[in-house]
């Protein structure tokens, strides 16, 4: 029997097919890569919470200070999310008194606010969705940022913008680092980190955003001598 | 040639080419290709797990999993989420109470420490202390009240209704010795109503308190002052080891009275039948049978008050020696504040002769000057075996029987069969937090709440009263046994109430005692940083006088072995107490601190008496494998493995009690569920009288041929008798191996020797090593200052010195890899050029393979971010190797268990370790007077030394361990691929590697079924792991971080506060638990910082240094002082110089001093910026002539003037 021989003119094909797997494949990981980059996963996370709670109106028109709810963001690694005897302060109604008064007068009846009141009831906890939420071999201190001059609006973004909570940055640790090696575009003077709104003027008295060069032309380099910030980028500062 | 005698006894033996021996031995140091886990968990099973999870795994999507956050509805004021607060509080073991701070996290004990305003602990704690918290999250803990007939679960009001007492003639209370006044006062209530009171422990001071009342009249407690005197005599007593009440207090003096630096030593001498804590740090021992002890008391006292006649026989002279030196501490002025001498008389002898030491004592005019007494707070206690057996005559006449806590059925002889005397009685009640022998002998069980969940007082060891707070509600629900005991009596009031009431506070000052811990004294003090603090309430010292003492027999046994007398000691373990922490997995696989065995009770004999008893152990590596022994007492026998130890008296027998239990939980053995007792139930044998030590003949002790597997962590290693030879030739001293220049592991000198290095070199300020005082005390009031610029850098004035010189010089560090720049050699800071044991220090060329490839850390320059240099001392003269370290560690750190097989495979996790080496006496003329003075013994705790130049690092395939610019060589778990590479480099072998995943709970529990424990119950030991370290996974390499989390935390503390970190801020949680402050830890770059001033002491020396790894951590030689009388070569200059040794072994003085001068030049050179390249030649000629040279100089300084010769000829230079 005569041997099957594949015509020459098929030679052409052999090129194109792996040229089309490097290809398809390099498309394929560039993907993945793309996909599970914490750019694209973590950013614009908004969950839904169970009480919607907005930021907007409470940090940004009513201009509550940050602290008042996250009391404990300068002392701790968290910066807690307040027990629900913070939100009865206004909204408990007839749960949160002093003496004979009600103290929580702000939308005792509101329905939306159904679970804060449940939650004073019971003392039981108010279930919220977290946010930010990073992996559990990484060991971040709110404390060591905000008392040393990092504004909540570099991490967080303009909080007192948002109606529901979204997150902003990637989180990832290239981010950390950029940082962590360049912290002059987003050091300030540590009385004001919970000013989202704040822009230091640069010389011609331009308004210069936080996070850029001119930031820390301006502003940012002053402040990071004058507080002596030499972040530490070794592993061990956030893996333990 | 002196070569040292370890080991010798278990090679050389045709049998260890037995094959099966062999292939053993070979599986287990290179291990096979396993399928699966020895537990059942097969490669095969994982794969496909894994192929499942990766499936879920895509199908979830790739967003992380989201998370729900529960805070609180009320948070408690001064709560804050995830920042850790300390309580005082109490616990009590062997009828003592621990002054304890613990910390709080988000409501839950996660360490427990001493409270380290209190006296007796100084912030120290013990092994078992430690090891406490995860008994508390045990999940086999009693949960329920329970009536054990049917099985039944019973309401707690149920039981106490059930067993409520009525007519107290007929009702018997059997508790263990209490140190709480509240259980006092109930006890008498109790007894003035009628009831009958018996109590019993098995670890108890049945004797020393009967001695003391046969010398004194009464019962007292003797409080020792090892601080203050200058001899200090053990006889068959272990005041430093954990099991010994009080052990704090005496390891705390022992520290203080050991400062070699500043010219203060005392001089211990122990005499004792079995090795003990005590015994490994005396500078002289006798090992005499604990039955011959009585004549070497009735000899030392008839040398002490006739004077001595016979020094024929070393153990003749050791006795004359040993009373001049006593007469002499008596007579002589005090020096450096000790005088006098301390007699201290073990638990093991009996009342007599503790009445013929205390009348030793007293004529030594010791009492009130290095011995005070107070009055013990039960002086009416019946002794513990005389009321054991009361209640086993007297309990069938009861009606009701209340055992509060402990395991009678278990702990006491049982040949007075207590499970069935229980049986004949109505209602028997124990109340306890597990279920144990004794409670499937009751009737009724009542989960007891947990020390660490119920108010507590007791009386500390000192005297002193202490008060105790519940860290948390009780996780099962549950009474104390002061509540329960109250309840059955018909007293309707909480603990609190009982307490509060006993203590006899109201208001602030009840407050302010649970705040402290203790009961204080009304004068308010400062401390240096200015915090109030309050003194320790004391308890009065009485001070009495002995009596008409009977003088002892006299007799010769002591003094040789007559080569058939056989003695056997009942020891309590150093890991499981009396048993009761034989659940406890961290205690079970903490090795013994002398015979390195976990996960059993070994016999241990001497090399002489193992050969008239035909034992063995087997193995081509030591110790893997050991034959049983039986031992018959009183027609009962009972077979153990056989460890041989060399120190201990010939003739005696020594077993360690606890073990061998049947119900104890899944770890201890439990056989209702199947799961093997760990180790031997020596129980049966324990005779009624004279229970701990007992004379027997050789037809009772019998090899009965069938081998046992041991997992030993230390010397499992030496595959050959080369790999032996290495260890051993690096032990102490290097004998044999003169070509090299190798540093032996463990340095050590005598004080002679030190004090005439001293008033050469003298110490500059602050050289000398930390003593154990309070540790350091927390943020001044006021110091909190608001934001203000504040830069992180070293002033130039308290910059180290030679870097300082370097820098003006222009030096190039390039070329010399910045070889002086931190005084790698001379600590942080203008440290002693010269080292001490000058024999021992060898000058090794630093260098670095690629010059300016290692970083200079303590320049600014290259190290901007930091000016912190973490470093660690270890100082082997304090070392007692009681392990508390290793489990204060594993607390710390999350350090899982592995389990017995996995321990004989190598694979425990402890990030520490202590050596144990043994030696012949180093001062010894010849092998025969080695022989004569027994072996030596030295710990060395190892773990991670974070070189500078670390070997792990560069063979990382994916840069997963690291340097950080603070010098720690840290270990990124979630970059490990677990190649291992890194533990085969590490030339201290302190790396480890998770084979399995032994952080979950199920690995852990290890028993058939784990995997069907309920969710809830393996969450339960999640509660106890600390959150700030990550808890590492299978495949992961892991180990000492020198408790990165506490240098960050500390770190964040400072910075949120705007100040740089105080000097001894820092302290790792090896160094917190340890009594006699052996361990500093701290910034090198601070030289304020001890561990700066412990580097820069004379004796500091890096292990195996020669390598140029330059490890961070250091460890200071250690100084023995030996009685000149009683050492035939003097190391005062130089080991072996004299008595004709000289060619014996390589006499490394000259060599030494020479290049040592040739150092010290070069560096004077380098500062000029001369050629390197000389030195190195230079000192290479140096080695070359090294053999020769020693020789010469051997001959040449016979005398010690020669020596001074050599000494000036260096100031010259």
């Amino acid at each position: 029997m005569q041997e099957f021989h594949f015509p020459t003119w098929v030679n052409k094909f052999t090129l194109l097919a792996a040229v089309t797997a490097v290809t398809v494949g390099g498309y394929l990981a560039t993907c993945l890569f793309a996909a599970i980059h914490p750019q694209i996963v973590n950013v614009g996370h908004q969950p839904k919470q169970p009480v919607p709670f907005s930021h907007r109106l409470h940090a940004g028109q009513l201009k509550m200070d940050c602290r008042y709810c996250h009391n404990t963001v300068e002392k701790a690694a968290h910066a807690a999310i307040p027990p629900t005897a913070t939100c009865g302060n206004c909204h408990g109604g007839n749960r949160t008194t002093m003496g004979a008064r009600d103290l929580g007068i702000i939308h005792p009846e509101s329905t939306l606010l159904e679970p804060i009141r449940v939650s004073l009831e019971k003392d039981d906890p108010v279930l919220w969705e977290r946010v930010h939420d990073l992996p559990d071999f990484v060991y971040f201190n709110h404390s060591v940022h905000v008392n040393r001059g990092v504004s909540c609006v570099s991490c967080h973004g303009r909080i007192d913008k948002m109606e529901v909570v979204t997150q902003v940055e990637p989180l990832s640790m290239k981010w950390c680092l950029d940082c962590h090696r360049n912290p002059a575009l987003h050091i300030r003077d540590p009385q004001l980190v919970t000013q989202l709104d704040f822009l230091p003027t640069d010389k011609e008295g331009n308004r210069v955003e936080v996070g850029t060069e001119a930031y820390a032309e301006a502003y940012g380099k002053e402040w990071a001598e004058k507080l002596g910030i030499k972040p530490n980028d070794s592993c061990s500062t956030c893996h333990r | 040639m002196i070569k040292p005698s370890i080991n010798q006894f278990d090679t050389d033996n045709p049998e260890l080419l037995d094959s099966k021996e062999l292939s053993d031995s070979i599986e287990r140091d290179f291990g096979t290709a396993m399928e699966g886990h020895a537990d059942g968990f097969s490669r095969r099973r994982w794969l496909q797990l894994m192929g499942a999870s990766l499936a879920l795994g895509g199908a979830v999507g790739c967003r992380y999993e989201e998370e729900q956050i529960a805070p609180f509805a009320f948070r408690p004021q001064t709560r804050i989420p995830g920042v850790p607060q300390k309580y005082a509080t109490v616990v009590e073991l062997g009828g003592v109470a621990q002054p304890l701070l613990a910390t709080n996290y988000d409501g839950r004990p996660i360490k427990l420490d001493g409270n380290p305003k209190h006296p007796d602990s100084n912030g120290a704690s013990t092994t078992f202390t430690q090891a406490l918290l995860l008994d508390f999250y045990c999940p086999d803990r009693l949960r329920v009240g329970m009536q054990l007939s049917d099985n039944r679960e019973l309401a707690f009001e149920d039981i106490i209704s059930q067993c409520k007492f009525s007519d107290y003639s007929k009702v018997a209370v059997l508790a263990q010795p209490s140190a709480s006044p509240t259980m006092l006062k109930l006890q008498k209530e109790f007894q003035s109503r009628g009831g009958n009171w018996f109590n019993f422990a098995p670890i108890n001071e049945d004797n020393t308190r009967a001695g003391s009342k046969l010398a004194f009249g009464k019962v007292l407690r003797s409080h020792f002052h090892f601080d203050k005197a200058k001899v200090i005599v053990t006889i068959d007593a272990d005041p430093y080891g954990s099991v010994t009440p009080g052990v704090l207090r005496n390891k705390i003096a022992f520290a203080k009275g050991r400062d070699a630096d500043n010219g203060k030593m005392s001089r211990i001498y122990t005499i004792e039948s079995q090795f003990s804590t005590t015994g490994t740090v005396a500078d002289h021992r006798l090992s005499v049978p604990s039955t011959k002890i009585e004549g070497f008391v009735a000899a030392l006292a008839k040398a002490i008050k006739d004077g001595v006649s016979s020094t024929d026989t070393f153990r003749d002279k050791f006795v004359s020696v040993l009373a001049k030196d006593i007469l002499a501490a008596k007579d002589d002025p005090a020096d450096h504040g000790l005088s006098h001498s301390i007699l201290v008389c073990g638990e093991r002898q009996p009342p007599e002769v503790h009445a013929a030491v205390h009348a030793l004592n007293e004529f030594l005019g010791n009492h009130g000057k290095t011995i005070t007494f107070t009055e013990v707070h039960d002086p009416d206690q019946t002794p513990c075996l005389d009321s054991i057996k009361e209640f086993a005559a007297e309990a069938g006449k009861m009606s009701t029987v209340v055992i509060l806590g402990g395991n009678p059925v278990f702990d006491a002889p049982r040949s007075l069969k207590l499970g069935k005397v229980l049986e004949g009685v109505e209602t028997t009640l124990h109340v306890t937090n597990f279920k144990n022998e004794t409670t499937l002998a009751c009737k009724y069980a009542s989960a007891a709440a947990h020390q660490l969940e119920s108010w507590r007082d007791g009386y500390s060891y000192s005297g002193s009263v202490l008060v105790g707070q519940p860290l948390i509600n009780p996780l099962f629900g549950g009474y104390s046994d002061t509540e329960t005991l109250a309840k059955l009596m018909g007293i309707e009031k909480s603990a609190q109430e009982m307490v509060q009431e006993t203590v006899g506070l109201a208001g602030p000052a009840w407050k302010a005692a649970i705040h402290y811990g203790f009961e204080y004294e009304e004068e308010r003090l400062q401390d240096e940083s200015g915090n109030e603090i309050r003194k320790v309430k004391k308890a009065p010292e009485v001070v009495p006088s002995v009596g008409n003492v009977a003088d002892l027999k006299s007799d010769d046994g002591w003094k040789k072995w007559d080569g058939e007398s056989l003695e056997v000691c009942f020891n309590p373990s150093n890991s499981v107490y009396d048993g009761r922490f034989v659940n406890n997995a961290w205690l079970q696989e903490l090795p013994d601190f002398f015979t390195k065995v976990t996960w059993d009770n070994v016999v241990s004999v001497s090399p002489k008496t193992a050969e008239y008893l035909g034992v063995m152990q087997y193995g081509m590596s030591a110790k893997s494998k050991a034959t049983m022994m039986s031992v018959s007492i009183d027609g009962e026998s009972v077979a153990i493995p056989v460890v041989i130890q060399p120190g201990q008296a010939d003739g005696s027998i020594g077993i360690e009690i606890g073990y061998g239990r049947k119900m104890a939980g899944r770890v201890g053995g439990d056989q209702a569920r199947g799961v093997d007792p760990v180790g031997q139930d020596v129980g049966p044998i324990r005779p009624a009288d004279n229970w701990l030590v007992r004379k027997i003949t050789k037809a009772d002790a019998n090899k009965t041929g069938t081998l046992y597997r041991l997992a030993v962590v230390q010397e499992p290693w030496e595959i050959d008798s080369t790999g032996r030879d290495e260890i051993q030739g690096r032990m102490f001293r290097d004998y044999g191996m003169s070509e090299s220049d190798r540093s032996p592991l463990i340095r050590e000198g005598t004080f002679k020797s030190y004090q005439g290095f001293l008033e050469r070199h003298p110490l500059e300020d602050g050289q000398a090593a930390r003593l154990p005082e309070a540790k350091p005390a927390g943020l001044k009031p006021g110091e909190l200052p608001i934001i203000q610029p504040v830069s992180y850098t070293v002033p130039d004035d308290k910059k180290p010195h030679d870097e300082k010189d370097h820098d003006e010089s222009g030096h190039d560090k390039k070329e010399h890899g910045g070889d002086h720049a931190h005084g790698d050699e001379h600590g942080g800071h203008g440290g002693h050029e010269a080292k001490w044991p000058e024999a021992f220090h060898m000058h090794h060329e630093l260098f670095d393979l690629e010059p300016g490839s290692r970083l200079d850390y303590t320049a600014e320059k290259a190290n901007p971010a930091n000016v912190h240099a973490w470093g660690m001392s270890i100082d082997l003269s304090k070392c007692v190797g009681c392990n508390a370290c290793v489990v204060a560690c594993q607390a710390e750190n999350n350090i899982p268990v592995v389990g017995k097989d996995d321990v004989w495979r190598g694979r425990e996790m402890h990030w520490m370790r202590i050596d144990r080496y043994y030696g012949d006496n180093l001062y010894a003329a010849d092998k025969e007077e080695a022989e004569e003075m027994g072996v030596q013994v030295a710990f060395q705790p190892v773990s991670c030394h974070h070189c500078e130049n670390a070997p792990c690092e560069t063979v990382c395939p994916v840069a997963a361990t690291v340097h950080t610019h603070e010098g720690l060589n840290s270990m990124v778990y979630n970059r490990c691929i677990g190649t291992r590479y890194c533990g085969n480099n590490c030339p201290y072998k302190v790396r480890r590697f998770n084979f399995f995943n032994y952080s979950d709970a199920v690995t852990l529990l290890k028993y058939p079924g784990a995997d069907k424990l309920p969710e809830g119950d393996r969450q339960l030991q999640n509660l106890m792991m600390n959150p700030e370290v990550t808890i590492r996974s299978r495949g992961v390499m892991e180990k000492c971080t020198y408790c990165v989390q506490r240098i960050q935390a500390i770190k964040i503390k400072a910075k949120n506060e705007n100040r740089p970190l105080r000097p001894n801020e820092m302290q790792a949680a090896c160094q917190d638990v340890c009594g006699t402050n052996a361990i500093t830890f701290g910034d090198l770059n601070n030289p304020e910082s001890d561990v700066a001033k412990a580097h820069a002491n004379p004796r500091a020396y890096g292990m195996l240094e020669e390598l140029n790894n330059r490890p961070r951590t250091k460890y200071l030689a250690r100084v023995r002082n030996p009685h000149p009388d009683l050492v035939s070569r003097d190391d005062t200059d130089s080991i072996g110089d004299h008595g004709g040794h000289g060619d014996d072994h390589h006499d490394d003085h000259g060599h030494e001093e020479k290049g040592h001068n040739d150092h010290s030049q070069t560096e004077h050179d380098d500062a000029r910026g001369h050629d390197h390249d000389n030195h190195a030649k230079q000192h290479a000629d140096d080695k070359k002539s090294g053999d020769g040279h020693g020789e010469n100089h051997a001959t040449e300084n016979k005398s010690k003037s020669d020596h001074d010769h050599g000494h000036e000829d260096k100031k010259d230079h």
